[in-house]
């Protein structure tokens, strides 16, 4: 294991779309800080909350997730390991917990500089943090390390850049289109599997409870993914 | 006998089409095992299950005496099918990210680079190599961490002669300096038979047979001598040379071993008042057998 994730942690760090993920993400950081100036925005607190809500760091995530697990496949640099005597879960683990820890660094990372950043240009004086900033905080990181996991699975699924690439950007949006859709044929007096999807628990955080549940069906979920990828990987021949 | 790999009734399927039934290959220490075959006879297949990247339906393999395959693996060296490389990233770099789960320090990369000829590559990236290139990389890796069995998979496959001879002369050299063990397949049987010490002949996922190279040689040539007395001509030969393989047919002598005796044979038949009319080394060569031996 410790080869393993040696050797996952520097494949990644000489990945240049690591980088340009990275840069891109810092980039929009400052572009919508510019934007938001010019809308006389003016406190840090507002501009990091702002700044979750608008960005789609996932997006840029699901990009850069796809093209590194996939990269072994796509290579079949993946036979050179499983011949080497590294066992699938070995492999699987080590991948996951490299881009696990990397993925939490960058969306910490990214919060606290667009965070500093802000109180940079608009000062530290005028705001207070209460418990909802910091539900609304917490929970973006939750939200993306649950997307994290959900394209890690997809990725290691398909095996493919492209695919794996467009499957994780669409297959979120059509899950909540199709839930929509499932709700309906059900028959529901309120939509039930769409209030379950994790953007809509996330969007509707406003309390312990919900930020609780939120936070439960994060784990669900992500538990969810792994176990199907974990068990799908195990199985392939390459 | 120390065997380095060994497979027991190795059977792979899949559905109900049946790639490789009860395959059992002995490789022992020092082997350069020649795996020959048609395509799709299962030579890929058989060298996956060895390595672990397909599953076996059933059956066993072992390696260097163990079931601990894994374990195990980390002594082997292996390129299936084409050389698995990072494409974006030079020779050297494609090294040292192997190298972390292989083995070996930059100092044993310089020195394989070196070894296979590629130390003088830059930084050109390994996408616009040449498929000779790429297999002697997909050699270099293979090396990394001082395997003790190589099993490449046509490693010759698309290269020129020049590029041949290159990948010949690596696999004698590591097999006689450093003991290294190979299993290799390739469609190229001249070519094999220049290296191979053993051949297993796999058709239609069967094993039909594991020959020393030496017999199959002896199979392959025979020393035809047409003489007025083929019985006392037998007699003498086996005297003299002790040679115990002979044959008689239409009145000629066929000797299938010490084909390099003819002249000391011409001369001990010729001194014993026996009338020589022909002596010459027929040689069917290893396409033939093994076209004889998987049907045509």
């Amino acid at each position: 294991m410790k080869n393993m994730l040696k050797f996952e942690f520097y494949k990644l760090f000489r990945t240049k779309a690591f980088y340009i993920c990275s840069g891109i993400i810092l980039g929009l950081i400052l572009l919508f800080s510019y934007i938001m100036n010019e809308f006389s925005l003016i406190n840090a607190l507002d501009f990091t909350e702002e700044f979750i809500e608008n960005i789609p760091v996932e997006l840029i995530f699901a990009v850069f997730i796809g093209l590194f697990i996939c990269d072994d496949n796509s290579n079949g640099t993946i036979k050179n390991i499983y011949a080497k005597g590294y066992s699938r879960e070995v492999v699987y683990f080590a991948k996951y917990i490299v881009l696990f820890i990397t993925s939490f660094v960058l969306i910490s990372f990214y919060i606290l500089f667009s965070f500093a950043w802000g109180n940079l240009l608009w000062g530290t004086e005028n705001y207070d943090i209460t418990q909802k900033d910091i539900y609304i905080i917490i929970s973006q990181v939750i939200f993306i390390m649950e997307r994290y996991t959900f394209c890690f699975a997809v990725s290691t699924i398909i095996s493919r850049k492209g695919a794996a690439i467009a499957i994780n950007i669409i297959l979120p949006q059509l899950a909540e289109v199709l839930s929509i859709f499932i709700d309906m044929l059900l028959d529901f007096e309120e939509p039930y599997i769409y209030n379950h999807i994790l953007r809509n628990l996330y969007n509707n955080i406003y309390n312990n409870e919900t930020f609780l549940k939120f936070s439960l069906f994060a784990l669900i979920y992500s538990v969810v993914f792994m176990l199907i990828s974990f068990l799908i990987n195990n199985r392939k021949q390459v | 006998m120390e065997y380095i790999l060994r497979t027991n009734n190795l059977t792979k399927k899949y559905g109900k089409k049946v790639v490789l039934n009860n395959v059992n290959i002995n490789i022992k220490k020092g082997d350069i095992y020649g795996f020959i075959g048609r395509n799709g006879a299962g030579k890929t297949t058989a060298m996956k299950l060895i390595l672990g990247t397909s599953f076996a339906t059933s059956g066993a393999v072992e390696l260097f005496g163990s079931g601990d395959l894994n374990v195990q693996r980390r002594r082997i060296g292996s390129l299936i099918e084409i050389p698995s490389l990072y494409k974006n990233c030079t020779a050297l770099e494609n090294m040292r990210r192997f190298s972390i789960l292989y083995g070996g320090n930059d100092n044993d990369i310089k020195n394989i680079l070196a070894m296979v000829g590629l130390q003088d590559t830059g930084k050109k990236k390994v996408g616009k190599f040449s498929l000779g290139m790429k297999q002697r990389l997909g050699i270099a890796i293979a090396l990394l961490g001082s395997p003790e069995l190589l099993v490449l998979d046509e490693p010759v496959n698309g290269l020129d002669p020049a590029g041949i001879k290159e990948i010949r002369d690596i696999i004698l050299r590591l097999n006689k300096e450093l003991g290294i063990t190979f299993l290799i397949s390739s469609h190229l049987l001249d070519e094999l038979a220049k290296v191979v010490t053993v051949y297993g002949i796999i058709n239609n996922g069967c094993l039909i047979e594991e020959v020393p190279a030496q017999v199959l040689y002896t199979r392959c040539n025979n020393l035809k001598i047409v003489t007025d007395n083929c019985e006392k001509a037998k007699m003498l030969i086996q005297e003299n040379f002790g040679i115990t393989h002979i044959d008689i047919k239409n009145n000629t002598l066929f000797i299938y071993s010490d084909l390099d005796k003819s002249a000391m044979i011409n001369k001990l038949l010729v001194n014993n008042d026996l009338n020589v009319y022909e002596v010459s080394v027929s040689a069917s060569g290893l396409e033939e057998y093994f076209i004889e031996r998987i049907g045509r």
